[in-house]
């Protein structure tokens, strides 16, 4: 047998194509039959994210839990329902240092508490900006709150550089070393949790906390009118939406009215 | 030729050493400043290319008889990126917590220049034993040196090691003590200077042979 000549041109040509054809055949067998594999993974991973984000990290079985506490919204938004109280989970999308960073953050009842948080990010550097996965960094969300007025004030700043008018209530601690990222964290939570506003509000159950704010009828009551009590806030609030006309006539009460200069 | 030869062990031990493939062909720099910031990105990493180097030097050592000269690097190229892609999608598939806390690097193994290094230097002239003998050598000489700077790097910079707080709380200024994190650590930069020291303390032992 003649030995091949290796550096012929025909050779060459018909070595790549071969090579070429039995990689490419390769690798689409391999993706193929382990996709589903993947893509199961990928989904229980977003699960996972999203119980991260009321706190519930690290659980053994994401998919009953999972099934257990959170119902998703047509809006994009998920409901927890956490030991009988109801927690709104915003998604967040937005950009880091290396590429997209993205999270969900949950809110308490009352529309303006944070309840817990989560990030992830796909490629920020390894031991700074990653390390906005951690459970230190996304801990610190936790209690502080959202809005100043109607603006999404929650931000995460560098120790002694946030703005003067913002409370520690507002500002989360930045990562050492990660700048760039934790400037991304914070475009991401006041873009997004602004496009979720209204959910937010809608979910605070009307304006029961401008209720909380005014004496009550009674015990657990809501001053409504001169005359008339609402059973509770909610009623309250929920009563003063319907009714279009009192509103424009001023005649329900002092959380109508304070309902009605909000809008 | 046995298989444990001296000359194979010989292959197997310089380039954790003699001809360690970062402290003396200083290849292999630009991954090890980006996973080295914590050790266990480091480890992890140093396991991957071992792990491809290792396979890709076997693959290239059986076709090297084959390989048409004027397209040979090529070849090698397609052979790695096929092996990172597959073994990325096994991480993918069966430890997805190990494929999400590599991202990008995976890929990156393909940019590796010791990799194309072995392959170009070493598995197209030698058989497939000793091509996997050196690949691992070389995946190992290079882990080491990732482990050493990411060890100091976490150490110095974080008070930690493998995300265990060693330092002790009370150290620290912001609980009355005298101790600060050396934030400089989680610089890129600093990979780069404790690599010099790296090579400096490797090159003083070493220094009649």
């Amino acid at each position: 047998m003649a030995k091949l000549n290796t550096n012929s041109n025909v050779y060459t040509i018909v070595y790549a194509s071969v090579m070429v054809i039995i990689v490419a055949f390769l690798l689409a067998f391999v993706a193929s039959s382990l996709k589903a594999t993947q893509d199961a993974n990928v989904a229980r991973d977003v699960k996972g994210q999203i119980l991260s984000s009321v706190n519930l990290r690290g659980e053994a079985d994401v998919d009953a839990k999972y099934a257990e506490v959170i119902t998703e919204n047509a809006d994009g938004t998920f409901t927890a329902n956490i030991n009988g109280e109801q927690k709104l989970i915003v998604p967040l999308k937005g950009a880091g240092l290396w590429g997209p960073i993205w999270g969900y953050i949950s809110v308490n009842k009352d529309g303006e508490t944070v309840y817990g948080a989560f990030f992830n990010h796909e490629g920020e550097t390894a031991g700074l900006g990653a390390r906005i996965v951690e459970e230190w960094f996304q801990t610190g969300f936790n209690g502080k709150k959202i809005f100043m007025g109607d603006e999404v004030a929650l931000g995460v700043y560098k120790a002694g550089k946030a703005p003067s008018n913002l409370s520690a209530d507002y500002v989360v601690d930045a990562v050492t070393g990660a700048t760039l990222t934790s400037d991304g964290v914070r475009n991401m939570l006041q873009k997004c949790i602004a496009q979720y506003a209204d959910a937010i509000k809608a979910f605070k159950g009307g304006e029961s906390k401008s209720c909380d704010a005014k004496p009550c009828c009674g015990e657990g009551q809501c001053e409504m009118a001169d005359s008339c009590c609402a059973d509770s806030c909610a009623d309250c609030a929920s009563s003063c939406d319907e009714c279009g006309a009192c509103k424009a006539e001023k005649e329900c009460g002092a959380c109508c009215e304070s309902d009605n200069t909000n809008k | 030729m046995s298989l444990f030869s001296k000359e194979n062990g010989e292959v197997f031990k310089s380039p954790l050493n003699l001809n360690n493939p970062v402290a003396v062909q200083v290849l292999g720099i630009c991954s090890a400043l980006a996973v080295t910031s914590q050790l266990k990105p480091a480890i992890v990493m140093g396991l991957s290319v071992t792990v491809i180097t290792a396979f890709a030097n076997v693959i290239i050592s059986l076709l090297r008889k084959t390989i048409p000269n004027r397209i040979r690097i090529i070849v090698q190229l397609v052979v790695v990126a096929a092996l990172v892609t597959i073994v990325s999608n096994i991480l993918k598939a069966y430890v997805y917590d190990v494929s999400v806390q590599l991202s990008v690097y995976v890929g990156l193994i393909i940019t590796n220049c010791i990799l194309m290094g072995r392959l170009e230097a070493f598995a197209m002239q030698n058989g497939p034993w000793e091509s996997f003998l050196d690949g691992v050598g070389n995946g190992l000489g290079y882990a080491f040196v990732l482990v050493v700077v990411g060890f100091f790097r976490e150490l110095l910079g974080f008070g930690t090691i493998l995300g265990f707080q060693v330092v002790p709380d009370c150290c620290y200024m912001e609980n009355g003590g005298l101790y600060l994190n050396n934030g400089m650590m989680t610089m890129p930069a600093m990979a780069l200077i404790l690599v010099a020291c790296f090579i400096w303390a490797h090159r003083s032992i070493n220094k009649e042979k």
